[in-house]
């Protein structure tokens, strides 16, 4: 090896740490884990062409563990409060962020309290970013946990003068 | 009026404890998020009304403010969102009762957005309750921040919606 190959040998190793985060985008630090409700086979009901899907679709695949992500797209204060048992907390506006950190080839059902609002908006960030299986539930939370299904954590007693339950 | 110093020290003491009990135990503060900036010049939200929903309490569908809502006078009826980006704005301070607390909601009952060629922009109104672990006890001072978002929509970009983000409480 030359003087001059070795200069650039150097020079390269110098500098191409600089470049290596070059094209990288937003960090993705602070996005949530993977976690599936199920260990079973992909959902075979969800079928529709509407991204809208009904809860009567979405909770027997989850009750049959069937495998997919429950996605609650609310801020992290409202999910630190409850939220459906096994779902991760991606916030709606943090969802463009940490796409690149999930397996796009999954299936994925966000969720919010709108009903519908932040977790269609997380929805589309998800399907900007190239994944093809994501649905939303069309009823929201509160419909879920009015039904009584499975809630993290589990539902507690309620004041009589509630409209709906805490 | 001559005073004995232990005289003296118990009146101090009294009155301090009168002016302390009398300070508002809650003060809110309100930030924002604008992440449309290139398509704003300006931001106003026209402050409807807040609430703070005791622990134990559920939320209707719709999101109405139900009878076990407390509600937070406003300080200021119209925030300038580009300000409050800079620094948090004070828009409440009550003294609630000792309770603990789940839940606040702010509602806003216009939103104006004006872009650089002095057009109205129409933002879409997505402020619902957030929920919150707050505990009032009277005895110490209690300070929350809500931060509000200002969103494109992911499909049509010209699309803008305001939400409730998140809430800090000390």
């Amino acid at each position: 090896m030359n003087r001059k190959t070795l200069l650039l040998a150097i020079l390269n190793l110098t500098l191409s740490p600089l470049f290596i985060n070059c094209g990288a985008t937003e960090s993705t630090e602070g996005c949530p884990q993977l976690e599936y409700v199920g260990s079973g086979p992909i959902p075979t009901n969800f079928t529709s062409n509407q991204q809208l899907l009904s809860i009567d679709v979405i909770y027997p695949a989850y009750e049959k563990g069937e495998k997919f992500v429950f996605i609650d797209a609310r801020p992290p204060s409202d999910y630190k409060i409850d939220h459906i048992k096994d779902a991760i907390s991606l916030p709606f506006y943090d969802a463009e962020r940490c796409a690149p950190s999930l397996p796009s080839n999954a299936w994925y059902v966000t969720y919010c309290a709108c009903p519908h609002n932040e977790s269609q908006h997380a929805a589309e960030a998800l399907e900007k970013a190239g994944f093809k299986n994501v649905w939303v539930l069309d009823e929201g939370y509160l419909e879920w946990k009015k039904r009584g299904y499975p809630i993290t954590p589990p539902k507690r007693e309620i004041h009589e003068n509630s409209t709906l339950d805490s | 009026m001559h005073l004995p110093t232990p005289k003296l020290i118990f009146v101090a003491g009294y009155l301090l404890t009168i002016s302390c009990g009398q300070e508002p135990t809650l003060r809110l503060k309100l930030k924002t998020d604008i992440r449309a900036k290139e398509m704003l010049r300006n931001l106003h939200i026209n402050i409807r009304d807040i609430h703070i929903q005791p622990i134990g309490f559920g939320l209707t569908i719709d999101h109405q403010i139900t009878p076990e809502w407390i509600p937070l006078p406003p300080l200021h009826n119209r925030i300038d969102a580009f300000d409050a980006q800079k620094k948090a704005i004070v828009i409440a301070q009550f003294q609630p009762p000792k309770n603990r607390y789940q839940r606040l909601f702010l509602r806003a009952n216009r939103i104006t957005g004006i872009n650089r060629f002095g057009d109205t922009v129409e933002l879409e109104n997505v402020l619902e309750p957030i929920g919150m672990e707050l505990q009032i006890t009277g005895k110490r001072r209690r300070e929350i921040t809500l931060t509000l978002i200002v969103l494109k929509g992911i499909r049509n970009p010209k699309k803008l919606s305001i939400y409730a983000k998140d809430i800090e409480v000390d």
